[in-house]
């Protein structure tokens, strides 16, 4: 036996021992500290101390580098034994024919039926789980748990939220875009849901109800009168023949009885009747459909003491058509032309213009002008209608049934802003304070725009504080003035109802306040009331049993409220 | 494809098949499809007026890719015209149509008096999301055409009742599609 300092190679099948060892060779085995050169058919290299295996085959145990090729060997740099090859290491770059890698940095090799452990994962699988999360289902087809996909997948399943529910084939639910086109999926929805809407119109038979006064349990015989034809006659002399000339219907009146037991009903009755101060309206049996009164009279017929009293009704009707409930649009404020999105429908036997059209002027750099309005069908224009060359700011035109148009206009000079906009012309005025201040030899004009003639003076209400001699002029060329309200009509400080004379019939008409030398004007609020003719008109209507729309154009700022209220009608039955 | 279902209405002696005028179903005093304004339902000084009956059912005009099925119908659950008014729906899905009949403008007969088929109804507006009517018989489950038996409608009054027009009120059909 040879210790230390032999030299290498030169004693075969001699055992050597470096340290504690008690294991017997039969081969050859080298046991050196230093780097071996030698290659081994069978042997033991122990270049550590303290070895305490049993080997019946090659086993090299050192701790330096080594670069010997191994056929059936065990490389132990740890303290594990493998069966078969195990490799663990930081960077792998080994190929694999079945292994298991498991790694933190990349992997460039191509597994046939591996499993991935990784932070970052750059391959495609064939039939492989990848978990880039926590996974506790088990899949027996491809899963890609990820936030976010950009794999395109043949049949796959894509959860890139939670899921709860099992599926059997292909589903792809996702918050995120969707880049891969299915062929063959299931989509599962929730329930869908159709909706329509059901409607009722109720009403009252019998119903006699005058303004909101209920008579129903109380009238007796109504009857209609009037409608025939006034005809004068110019008979023909020596013949049978006779010349006839309609002269009109007889307008409608329509009569009937109330009789009340109680005497204080009957009062409240009288009373309520008699205190009617404008038109009203009168439903005629039933409460869909009713008549606008013009007149109502009433007069005693017979009192019968204890028993009842009666009373003889008479209503007169200006228009004889009964009218139903309101149909509306609204836009407070709207680009236009404009077209309602109601589509109006008149269920009456007989042509309808609206009910009302009220239109609202918007200065925007300009005024509302041109405006006209049409009966549309479909994208045709059945019918058209001017309503005003010019609406000054907030302006209201509203046309009604009867085509009577009324224009209002109104500046409280809260700001000056309108007075700026809206004024035709002024000097020595200003808006202070909430009034407008007209200074001695100072004037303010407004022009108010037809086309449409006045039927009546024009009706200013103001209160107007004044010092001196000023007075309200009116002129239909801004050239010709006359005095509409003398300084001595004028009611300092109280609002007042001025009516300019002079203005009627006109289609422009200004109107100026004007203060001479020594007088002031200090107007808090000021409204223009302009009723216009369009009688010359044929009013747009809508026909008996068809539907429509409303437009309205204008240009100017273009822009304008809307506000319109149609009712079938029909006549009475 | 994803199905376009709709509700037609079953109306005259045809019957004929029409959709519903701006998807909304107007009760009415005449077994018209469009009523507009006219035959309202009168309020009866005593006792019960009906509307005349109204026969609908689920319409599919473009076919679902697979079929359609477990088709229910129901309401928010609340009727808002006010006391006196109710809407019945027949506890039966009749296979036959039968024309709605009455006193042209004043009231319908009663479902029951009249239509094959049905012997009982029910208040519709009991139906809601969460208990709805169904599932309803059907006739199909592919293709185009109606999907379902009829469903019959009727509007009743009680002198209660306050008049006017009553707000539309929302009726859904809920149904699977795949």
């Amino acid at each position: 036996m040879i210790i230390g300092g032999s030299k290498i190679g030169m004693f075969p099948g001699i055992g050597l021992m470096y340290g504690t060892e008690t294991k017997t060779f039969t081969v050859d085995v080298y046991v050196q500290r230093k780097n071996v050169t030698e290659t081994f058919t069978i042997d033991t290299h122990l270049a550590t101390p303290s070895l305490t295996k049993t080997f019946t085959t090659d086993v090299h145990i050192m701790i330096g580098t080594y670069t010997k090729t191994f056929t059936i060997d065990a490389i132990l740099e740890r303290v594990k034994n493998f069966t078969i090859d195990a490799y663990i290491v930081a960077q792998l770059t080994k190929a694999f024919t079945s292994d298991v890698h498991i790694c933190t940095t990349g992997l460039t090799k191509t597994f046939t039926a591996d499993t991935i452990l990784s932070i970052q994962q750059t391959k495609e699988f064939t039939l492989d789980a990848y978990l880039q999360k926590t996974l506790t289902k088990t899949f027996t087809s491809d899963i890609h748990l990820a936030n976010t996909l950009t794999k395109a997948f043949t049949e796959d399943v894509h959860i890139a939220t939670a899921l709860t529910k099992t599926f059997t084939s292909d589903v792809h639910i996702a918050a995120l875009a969707l880049t891969k086109a299915f062929t063959a999926d299931v989509n599962i929805a929730n329930y869908k849901a159709e909706q329509f809407t059901i409607d009722a119109i109720l009403f009252y038979k019998p119903y006699y109800v005058l303004n909101s006064y209920n008579i129903t349990n109380h009238i007796y015989d109504p009857t209609y009168d009037g409608l025939e034809n006034k005809i004068s006659k110019f008979s023909i002399a020596d013949t049978a023949l006779n010349s006839l000339k309609s002269k009109g219907l007889e307008s409608l009146s329509y009569k009937f009885d109330v009789l009340y037991l109680d005497p204080t009903e009957n009062d409240t009755f009288l009373a309520s009747i008699n205190s009617l101060v404008t038109d009203c309206i009168f439903y005629p049996g039933r409460s869909d459909w009713y008549h606008r009164v013009k007149h109502v009279s009433v007069s005693p017929v017979k009192t019968i003491q204890v028993r009842y009293y009666k009373n003889r009704v008479r209503l007169d009707l200006e228009d004889p058509f009964l009218y139903n409930s309101a149909q509306t649009y609204v836009n407070a404020s709207i680009a236009l032309p404009a077209t309602s999105t109601t589509t109006f429908s008149n269920h009456g036997n007989a042509d309808a213009p609206l009910y009302s059209l009220a239109i609202t002027g918007y200065y925007s750099g300009d005024h509302t002008t041109s405006i006209y309005y049409d009966i549309m069908n479909g994208a045709t224009a059945e019918s058209s209608m001017i309503i005003s060359d010019r609406l000054l700011s907030d302006e209201v035109a509203t046309l009604d049934v009867d085509g009577d148009l009324t224009c209002v206009y109104t500046d409280d000079f809260s700001s000056g802003t309108d007075f700026l906009n809206d004024k035709y012309a002024s000097s020595s005025a200003t808006v202070t304070g909430g009034n407008l201040v007209i200074s001695s030899g100072g004037y303010v004009t407004y022009k108010l725009y037809g086309p449409h003639p006045l039927k009546e003076n024009i009706k200013l209400t103001s209160t107007i504080s004044y010092t001196g001699s000023p007075y309200i002029q009116v002129s239909n060329d801004n050239s010709s003035w006359s005095t509409a309200v003398r300084t001595s009509d004028l009611v300092s400080a109280t609002s007042t109802d001025y009516y300019l004379s002079g203005s009627e019939k006109y289609s422009d008409v200004y109107v100026r306040f004007y203060c001479p030398a020594g007088s002031t004007m200090t107007i808090a609020t000021m409204t223009f009331t302009a009723s216009r003719d369009t009688s010359y008109y044929d009013l747009p209507h809508i026909d008996a049993g068809a539907s429509r729309t409303v437009r309205v154009r204008g240009s100017g700022s273009s822009i304008a409220g809307i506000n319109i209220e149609f009712r079938s009608r029909k006549w009475p039955a | 494809m994803v199905a376009t279902v709709t509700t037609k209405q079953y109306w005259g002696a045809g019957p004929t098949e029409s959709d519903l005028p701006s998807d909304n179903m107007r009760f009415c005093t005449a077994d018209l499809n469009d009523p507009t304004t006219t035959y309202p339902i009168p309020i009866p000084g005593s006792g019960t007026y009906y509307s005349y009956a109204k026969s609908i059912a689920f319409y599919v005009s473009v076919a679902p890719d697979t079929s359609i099925t477990s088709i229910y119908i129901y309401t928010d659950g609340s009727l808002g015209w006010g006391t006196g008014v109710s809407v019945k729906v027949g506890d039966q899905y009749p296979t036959a149509y039968v024309q709605a009949t009455g006193t042209l403008g004043t009231t319908g007969n009663e479902i029951t008096t009249f239509y094959t088929g049905v012997t009982s109804t029910t208040d519709l507006f009991g139906y809601t999301s969460g208990s709805p009517k169904g599932t309803v018989d059907q006739i199909a489950t592919t293709g185009t055409g109606r999907y379902t038996k009829y469903v019959i409608m009727q509007c009743n009054v009680l002198s209660t009742a306050s008049s006017g027009a009553k707000a539309a009120e929302t009726i859904t059909w809920r149904y699977n599609e795949v």
